[in-house]
């Protein structure tokens, strides 16, 4: 069944575009949902610690540092 | 290039909608690892507004306490509004508005996107001021007195050129960034050169404030809040970076090092310059500093880092007016020439409109510290850093992101909270203070009041399913596509 598209355009070239686009995106969505995350790379409780620490502890104890 | 070029093959449509466009980057399409990923961040970071927010700071603070408040401020706005972004972003491969579909339903994106476009026309109407006001510093340094409508007939002519430069092809821009980001760096250490030969280090440590308000203290804390809502403004930029890069790491720490403390670096040797020059125009610098040949040089250069830096923000503003159906399939020149109307009013009142520059930059915390602090609560604490790419790409009212009529109300509500609680804290316009802004800067309280607020009315109206995203969604086809 041909989808009912929100966004489709009226014209012939644009509505094939469109429909085109709506097969990769269907495609990509599948790859991505079925991907594992660790294909991602990680970011650990370490790397929030440090981002915690150096980004945002840090610069408020220098803020008050030099009241 | 058009994004949307006319009757590309298959393939190349997809690689334009990939890279250009709004499908999600696949692993394998991605260009950053992590020194990719530095560079371009740089790329983006060291550019002319650097100039202009260590200039507004300068109006407050001296040298000392705005080094604190720039970097640590920067720092710290860059975090909040990276985190959630950048690994949401990253793990999808989506650009941000499409990300923000999940919290604020799919017609809400639609108002983060106005805050977004507002967003990069006001730095592009500031940066073209600067250009305007380069062209009659240069006028001014070869002997001339310019007529007043000199720098309004800049702002035009900056828009001309970014306009060109934006229609004629992302390969022109991308080789004139090339030269432009690290030609903007060199101009900054050998500024600082400079300041420190001229003046020596002792002058811009003890260099007072330009235009200090009454409470030192007020002043400390309101420059602070500058650069924690320059951090903020960084939200535009991020997701198009993050999609782009393969590893969670590389995402993450690029734009925080680059986008938050090297801009900040910039930031400081303008701030020193400010100090020292005693003027909070960039613009006003260079031949002081440099001498009329080597300052001269130096405008010209800045004035074209002007027109490249708003031609960025142009392209990007007409990349996400994509979004509107109206302007979906429109020729890529008419995208842009609508981006460049809201301009228009810098062309009249260049100088009435870049002296509320300061107030500009606090807006930006208003905009982009509550819709932060509802998408970390929301991707981190409610959805566990899952999404579902199905929902973000079906406008079916079944959806999971369709909330009500397309909106999720709890989240437009949290971000107007938001941007109450920070006119209660500070009022840009009249730089009125409550109390507890001694405290807790503005941005950070429209960060996480809002962001609390959402996360605690979510969990009681039990707006986010449970059941992890790929068990609710095999198999499924978009009923509704509204790519």
């Amino acid at each position: 069944m041909k989808p009912q598209t929100s966004t489709a355009p009226s014209t012939g070239r644009h509505a094939a575009e469109h429909e085109l686009l709506v097969r990769e995106l269907e495609r990509r969505i599948e790859i991505l949902e079925n991907l594992e995350d660790s294909s991602f790379g990680n970011f650990t409780m370490l790397d929030w610690v440090f981002c915690i620490i150096a980004f945002l502890i840090l610069p408020h104890i220098f803020l008050w540092m030099f009241v | 290039m058009n994004p949307a070029a006319s009757q590309p093959d298959a393939g190349q449509l997809i690689r334009q909608e990939s890279v250009f466009g709004r499908l999600p980057l696949l692993p394998q399409e991605r260009e950053y690892g992590p020194w990719g990923a530095h560079a371009t961040c740089f790329a983006y970071a060291v550019a002319t507004w650097c100039f202009l927010i260590g200039g507004y700071a300068a109006s407050w603070v001296g040298a000392v306490q705005g080094i604190v408040c720039l970097i640590g401020g920067n720092l710290v706005g860059v975090f909040l509004t990276t985190m959630p972004l950048s690994l949401g972003c990253q793990r999808y491969g989506l650009e941000q508005i499409e990300y923000c579909k999940s919290s604020f339903g799919q017609r809400g994106s639609k108002l983060v996107l106005v805050f977004y476009i507002i967003n990069m026309l006001g730095w592009t109407g500031l940066i073209l001021v600067m250009f305007g006001n380069g062209i009659r510093n240069i006028v001014r340094a070869l002997g001339y007195e310019p007529a007043g409508w000199v720098v309004g007939a800049g702002v035009g002519l900056g828009l001309w050129l970014s306009y060109l430069l934006v229609t004629r092809g992302v390969h022109l821009l991308n080789i004139t960034n090339a030269i432009i980001a690290p030609g903007l760096g060199l101009l900054s250490v050998f500024m600082f050169y400079m300041l420190i030969q001229k003046y020596g280090w002792q002058a811009i440590l003890q260099a007072p404030p330009l235009d200090p308000g009454p409470d030192p203290l007020i002043n400390y804390f309101i420059v602070f809040e500058m650069g924690v809502a320059s951090g903020f403004s960084w939200w535009g930029g991020i997701g198009f970076l993050a999609r782009n890069t393969r590893k969670r790491r590389d995402a993450v720490y690029p734009e925080i090092l680059q986008l938050g403390l090297f801009m900040s670096v910039v930031c400081c040797v303008s701030l020193f310059s400010a100090l020292v020059v005693k003027t909070a125009d960039p613009t006003e610098w260079m031949v002081p500093l440099g001498g009329v040949v080597m300052g001269v040089l130096a405008l010209i250069f800045v004035a074209l880092a002007n027109v490249t830096s708003s031609a960025v923000s142009l392209y990007a503003t007409g990349l996400s007016l994509r979004h509107l159906r109206s302007l979906r399939f429109a020729p890529w020149w008419v995208v842009i020439a609508w981006t460049i109307v809201p301009c228009l009013p810098f062309v009249f009142w260049p100088h009435d409109l870049y002296d509320l520059g300061d107030t500009f930059l606090a807006y930006n915390g208003t905009m982009y510290a509550p819709l932060s602090g509802i998408l970390f609560a929301d991707y981190f604490f409610l959805r566990k850093q899952r999404l579902n790419l199905w929902s973000l790409f079906d406008d079916d009212p079944k959806g999971e992101y369709h909330y009500s009529y397309g909106f999720n109300w709890v989240a437009v509500g949290c971000l107007v909270l938001g941007q109450f609680v920070y006119l209660s804290m500070y009022n840009p316009l009249t730089s009125e203070t409550h109390y507890l802004f001694r405290f807790m800067p503005a941005s950070m309280a429209a960060c996480v009041v809002p962001g609390l607020v959402y996360w605690g009315l979510m969990r009681i109206l039990n707006a986010v399913s449970d059941s992890p995203p790929r068990l609710r969604t095999q198999h499924r086809r978009l009923n509704s596509p509204n790519i």
